[in-house]
């Protein structure tokens, strides 16, 4: 299956923007928008950025590597989840949601995919 | 240095003993939350103002600066995206989780908070503590 097609479990989720896996480093391996502002191409390595320095920082205080970050800003909310530092596949994926999605789901969403895209990737 | 120059030095000294005082009791609502372990209050550069913790293994006068940088950068790159700068950031990790908290851009004072609590703390009400502590510590620091 392609590696997009597990994005599509994000577009039937209130609020949906866009969405991206990533490798630990931040190359993107598929990636979705249905806003002309995010160009994850462009900005995916950033938060990428952002949860790699999250997991060192978190290790560092003795809570292990992050396994999930969430970003609220006023007219949205990122969420980022790792695929786990000692997976199969270290990888990344990344959502983005209006104020008013649903991000409850999104994480469920997230969760249940974060297993099949890491047998596509094995 | 006169007499008047070293009395203002102390009183500003006592300003800041009495500053740092009265920032921390506001932390001290946090500590009730369920699996509290630390918590802070900085400037948006990460200077810390006030911090305490519970956990020996958590000194954020050593790993503060980096969550503020991480929330810094989350806020560039948020409004980058058409999403306005951020307002609150949660890191969660199999062992605890860490909320960041910011007082807003355009606020009087920008100021950030942070608390870290274990992976069973009480999440929710730690956000609404944080919540609702922005506004008298903004009080405070202006």
């Amino acid at each position: 299956m392609a590696l997009e097609s597990y994005l599509d479990r994000f577009k039937k989720i209130n609020g949906y923007k866009a969405s991206a896996i990533m490798n630990f480093t931040g190359e993107i391996l598929a990636q979705d928008s249905n806003d002309p502002n995010i160009d994850l191409g462009l900005v995916g390595a950033t938060f990428n950025d952002i949860f790699r320095t999250a997991h060192e920082a978190s290790d560092k205080i003795g809570l292990e590597a992050c396994r999930e970050a969430s970003i609220s800003t006023p007219k949205g909310i990122i969420i980022m989840r790792c695929s786990g530092i000692k997976a199969k596949v270290h990888y990344h994926v990344i959502a983005i949601f209006s104020a008013d999605g649903n991000q409850a789901l999104a994480k469920m969403e997230m969760e249940k995919m974060i297993p099949l895209v890491m047998e596509e990737l094995a | 240095m006169g007499d008047t120059g070293r009395a203002r030095v102390l009183d500003t000294y006592e300003h800041i003993d009495q500053e740092e005082e009265l920032l921390g009791s506001h932390l001290a609502r946090l500590q009730a939350v369920k699996g509290y372990k630390a918590s802070a209050i900085m400037t948006f550069r990460g200077e810390l103002l006030a911090s305490h913790s519970i956990d020996a293994q958590i000194d954020l006068s050593v790993v503060g600066k980096v969550f503020n940088d991480i929330f810094k950068t989350a806020h560039e790159v948020s409004e980058k995206i058409g999403l306005n700068s951020c307002l609150e950031t949660v890191i969660n990790t199999p062992r605890g989780m860490i909320i960041m908290r910011c007082s807003g851009l355009e606020a009087l004072i920008h100021f950030h908070l942070l608390v870290i609590i274990a992976a069973d703390g009480n999440l929710a009400l730690s956000k609404m503590e944080l919540e609702k502590m922005t506004g008298p510590i903004l009080a405070a620091l202006s």
